[in-house]
């Protein structure tokens, strides 16, 4: 049976973490004998940055393992992986990305799948070993790999995108992430009136009273899964 | 010998007569107003026979205008009042006709008592004052003195009632004239000297210059010339002062025939030539032309020079009309005339002008005039030598001058008798000299009088004077006091004003400093806490459970071998260390959450303040907002006080409400924000809405937010509480 070397490169700013996956790799050598690894890894953006210019410009880049909750050490344009997997995605069209992330909000989970279009999107919270090697066995195979929370998103967002647009659930994001709704006008482009409307809008949707608190419209957001 | 000359009858004819006809020419006006509104009492008017004086009448006018508004007022808007008018028609009627020379004095009598009768019901006022004044005119002339005494003292007593002191100066004159007449010097000087005091307060000059002349002319009826002078020379300064031509005239007549009784000629001939140069200056002059070359030419006549005193009378003579319409004047001109050719010698055809001017002066009853026609008949006998018919004469002319007391005629006759009569010369001489000592006597007496009278005029005229600057300075005085007293009440009042004012905007300023201070640092202390959550948030997630999760994964990854049970059991573990992980990361997720929960927001306080109060009240509450924006737009001093607000109407409603159901609604109309508070307690009735002090209060603090105020309640049903504020 042929072996196949495969380039990967690793993105995680906890060694730890990358050594498990490392581990899960072996395994998948040794028991399907088809892949060889060669691994390649980074522990911080201006790292990756590096070697994807210095190692990936001769070696061929079959697949990037990246992790969304990179620290941003001051490099302009990149404030996190997701800046990374951008640049990644432009600069390697034909390499293969797993982005795995602690953040399981809708919003991330939607703009992540957007801008990145990654070929397996998984969450921290929801991998094993065993589930990683699935991913690993999948992607390498051309077939996406999602986690649980991202593949229900997935089944959520063509029912519920026909009620909330894109704007609709940023309100709700960013509300969440603790915003009065006078500061929304920094994040959306759009006015306080219209914020306003659309905030009654949704409390119509939701069932409750315009008068509401924006806690009530939160709590009832996230357990109707909007959030 | 020397003859007191005929001008003695032609000033007393003007200076009695004419304070009278004054008064007549004023009922004259009075008249014809009324005539407008009454033509029969116009018809059966009698026009005064006396010369018109038009200065005069026109001063009368505007100084008894309000007389003729009085009149007006009277007369004209009562229809009902014709009983009057008739009665008011019929005492000029009877009154013109007691005026008559031609009727007996019984008759005239009675036609006054007539027409005294008619106004004696008459409203007491300064018309009726009027009416009673003519009658005591017209009496003073019957010679009875009951009747005038009983009828001037009404006047006086009516006078004294109304508090005028020009009525009350004009019922003095009305004695003063009457006394006069009497020849009772001593009363008459008395009361035209109280007119005088009074018309000087009353601030009528012309009047008071009159009354100065009449005393002046009582003073040189009794020999006292210098008392005369000084009282002349006070009403020429008044009357210089008040353009009147013919009253200069009158006094400066006076002093001439003053200046020729003590033989200064000079003196009286400048005087008379001052007097001359008046009399273009008034109307219907010529009688008063006339006079001034008759005393002109007795004047000469008293200086002897009878040859240049001749021509003034001839002129004099010339004018026949006047004459004629002047009996007395004619009289005394022929007479004149007649003497001056008896002393120059020429006796022939003198008898008869004499003889006319005595009969002119017997038909019109001039007592003195008469006495001395006959004295010169006397002296004209005597001188042709004719004794018996001098002396019969000068005898007749003794007995007419006692009986009208004219006592410087019976010392004339005296002596002329004395020089006819050789028989009795001794006894007439003895009469002349007692008569001549009391006349000195009793002459001397009325001047000392006189001149204390003056002396305590004078005094009275300058403490008046003294009290008027007194009281015009205490006056000016209390008026700038007064000014100034409001003045500095003003500044004070405006300075406490102005002090409250800023007091309560320092309190409002301290209040919205307080708030902002008290904001800032909840804001400060709320920012501190969201960075440590932050901080505690980020190092959960990125620390702690990325640490888990390495943990985790890699256990997961070993492969352990055993007891099924045991490996089922680490399994469960693992799948623990799963969920602790999940459970971490949602808390960290949620600890950043928490900062919104916290945020500042006016709406959430209001909220929290319903919930709060409905819990002590034990109501339900139910609150819906529009608009919310606007709510939280509002600056903070808004904020403060649309929460005081609510906190106080709340509490009203906790205290005496006893509500069930509560609604509070916030919500915007085009430039307004509405806030109503319904509750559907016992409510109260509208009289105690306004008493309350918290109502006040509530008011108060919505007129603060430029805002209007506004509860209406019912008994039973509840209360709506309506605030309105405008949107900036």
């Amino acid at each position: 049976m042929d072996t196949k070397s495969i380039n990967i490169f690793m993105i995680d700013d906890h060694p730890m973490i990358l050594e498990g996956y490392v581990d899960v790799l072996k395994k998948l050598e040794t028991q399907s004998e088809a892949y060889r690894f060669q691994i390649e890894r980074a522990h911080s953006i201006l790292q990756a940055l590096e070697t994807l210019e210095n190692t990936f410009a001769k070696r061929e880049l079959h697949l990037v393992l990246l992790d969304i909750g990179l620290p941003n050490n001051d490099i302009p344009g990149y404030k996190s992986g997701m800046d990374l997997g951008v640049v990644i995605r432009k600069n390697f069209p034909d390499t293969k990305i797993i982005v795995i992330t602690s953040y399981d909000t809708y919003p991330l989970i939607q703009k992540l799948l957007n801008i990145i279009k990654p070929e397996g999107l998984l969450i921290k919270s929801e991998l094993n070993p065993q589930g990683l090697y699935a991913a690993f066995l999948d992607v390498l195979q051309g077939v996406p790999s999602y986690s649980k929370t991202v593949r229900m998103f997935l089944t959520q967002a063509q029912v519920k995108s026909n009620v909330l647009d894109h704007y609709d659930m940023l309100i709700l994001y960013y509300l969440s992430e603790g915003k009065l709704t006078k500061e929304l006008t920094e994040h959306l482009p759009l006015s306080l009136r219209s914020i306003e409307r659309r905030k009654n809008r949704l409390k119509d949707i939701l069932t409750i009273d315009h008068h509401t608190s924006d806690v009530q419209l939160l709590n009832k957001a996230k357990e109707q899964g909007y959030l | 010998m020397h003859i007191k000359p005929q001008p003695y009858t032609v000033r007393e004819a003007n200076t009695v007569l004419n304070p009278i006809m004054i008064r007549i020419e004023l009922y004259n006006s009075l008249i014809l107003r009324e005539a407008f509104y009454n033509r029969k009492a116009f018809l059966t008017f009698v026009y005064s026979p006396y010369t018109f004086n038009m200065t005069t009448y026109y001063q009368t006018y505007w100084r008894e205008f309000p007389f003729a508004v009085i009149l007006l007022l009277f007369v004209f808007p009562f229809p009902a009042n014709t009983q009057n008018r008739d009665n008011l028609q019929n005492f000029e009627y009877y009154l013109n006709r007691a005026q008559e020379d031609s009727l007996s004095l019984d008759t005239r009598k009675t036609l006054l008592i007539i027409s005294y009768e008619l106004i004696k019901h008459v409203r007491e006022d300064s018309v009726k004052y009027a009416m009673i004044s003519k009658i005591v005119v017209a009496s003073s002339s019957l010679k009875d003195s009951v009747f005038f005494h009983s009828i001037a003292s009404e006047g006086f007593k009516l006078a004294k009632n109304l508090a005028s002191p020009a009525l009350l100066a004009d019922a003095h004159w009305n004695y003063g004239a009457y006394y006069l007449r009497e020849s009772k010097y001593n009363s008459s000087y008395t009361h035209y000297n109280s007119a005088y005091k009074l018309y000087t307060a009353a601030n009528k000059n012309y009047y008071a210059g009159k009354m100065l002349y009449n005393m002046a002319y009582i003073a040189s009826q009794t020999n006292d010339f210098t008392g005369a002078e000084i009282l002349l020379f006070r009403s020429i300064k008044i009357f210089e002062s008040t353009h009147s031509a013919k009253q200069l005239y009158l006094c400066y007549n006076l002093l001439g025939t003053n200046a020729d009784d003590m033989e200064e000629y000079g003196k009286s001939l400048i005087y008379y030539n001052k007097a001359a140069g008046l009399i273009p200056n008034f109307e219907n002059s010529q009688y008063y032309q006339l006079e001034n070359w008759n005393n002109l030419g007795v004047r000469l006549t008293k200086m002897e020079q009878f040859t240049e005193a001749v021509p003034y009378f001839n002129k004099a003579l010339s004018y026949k009309e006047i004459i004629t319409e002047n009996p007395s004047l004619h009289a005394k001109l022929l007479d004149n005339h007649a003497f001056c050719f008896v002393s120059l010698g020429k006796r022939e055809n003198v008898e008869q002008p004499m003889q006319m001017a005595m009969a002119l002066r017997d038909s019109i009853g001039d007592a003195p005039g008469s006495v001395i026609n006959r004295l010169r008949f006397a002296d004209y006998y005597g001188k042709i030598g004719d004794t018996l018919k001098a002396i019969s004469f000068a005898a007749d002319a003794l007995k007419r001058a006692r009986e009208n007391n004219l006592n410087r005629d019976v010392l004339h006759a005296l002596v002329m008798l004395a020089a006819l009569d050789k028989t009795n010369t001794v006894h007439y001489l003895q009469q002349h000299i007692e008569l001549d000592k009391s006349l000195n006597a009793r002459d001397r007496n009325l001047r000392n009088k006189f001149t204390a009278i003056q002396y305590d005029t004078d005094k009275y005229i300058l403490e008046n004077e003294r009290l008027f600057s007194q009281r015009f300075w205490i006056s000016i005085g209390a008026v700038v006091i007064t000014l100034l007293l409001f003045l500095i009440y003003l500044t004070t009042r405006q300075r406490a004003k102005n002090k409250e004012l800023l007091f309560e905007r320092e309190q409002q300023q301290y209040n919205e400093d307080m708030f902002l201070m008290t904001l800032t640092q909840k804001t400060d202390l709320e920012k501190g806490k969201s960075e440590e959550r932050q901080r505690i948030s980020q190092e959960l997630h990125d620390g702690i459970v990325s640490r888990l999760f390495t943990l985790r994964f890699r256990w997961q990854s070993v492969i352990l071998s055993g007891e099924a049970k045991m490996l089922e059991q680490h399994k469960h573990f693992l799948n623990l260390l799963e969920v602790l992980e999940t459970d971490i990361r949602n808390l960290s997720h949620e600890l950043r959450s928490i900062v919104f929960l916290e945020a500042e927001n006016f709406l959430d306080t209001i909220e929290t303040l319903l919930k709060e109060k409905s819990e002590i009240g034990g109501f339900t509450y139910h609150f819906q907002c529009t608009h919310p924006e606007d709510w939280e737009d509002l600056s903070y001093l808004a904020k403060i006080n649309l929460r005081r607000l609510l906190e106080e109407i709340l509490q009203n409603v906790v205290k005496h409400a006893k509500a069930k159901k509560v609604s509070i609604t916030f919500f915007r109309d085009l430039n307004t924000l509405h806030i109503t508070i319904a509750d559907d307690g016992k409510g109260f009735s509208p009289t105690q809405i306004k008493k309350g002090i918290g109502i006040k209060n509530l008011e108060n603090r919505s007129r603060k937010l430029k805002g209007n105020f506004d509860v209406r309640s019912t008994l039973g049903v509840g209360t709506i509480v309506s605030i309105s504020i405008p949107i900036k």
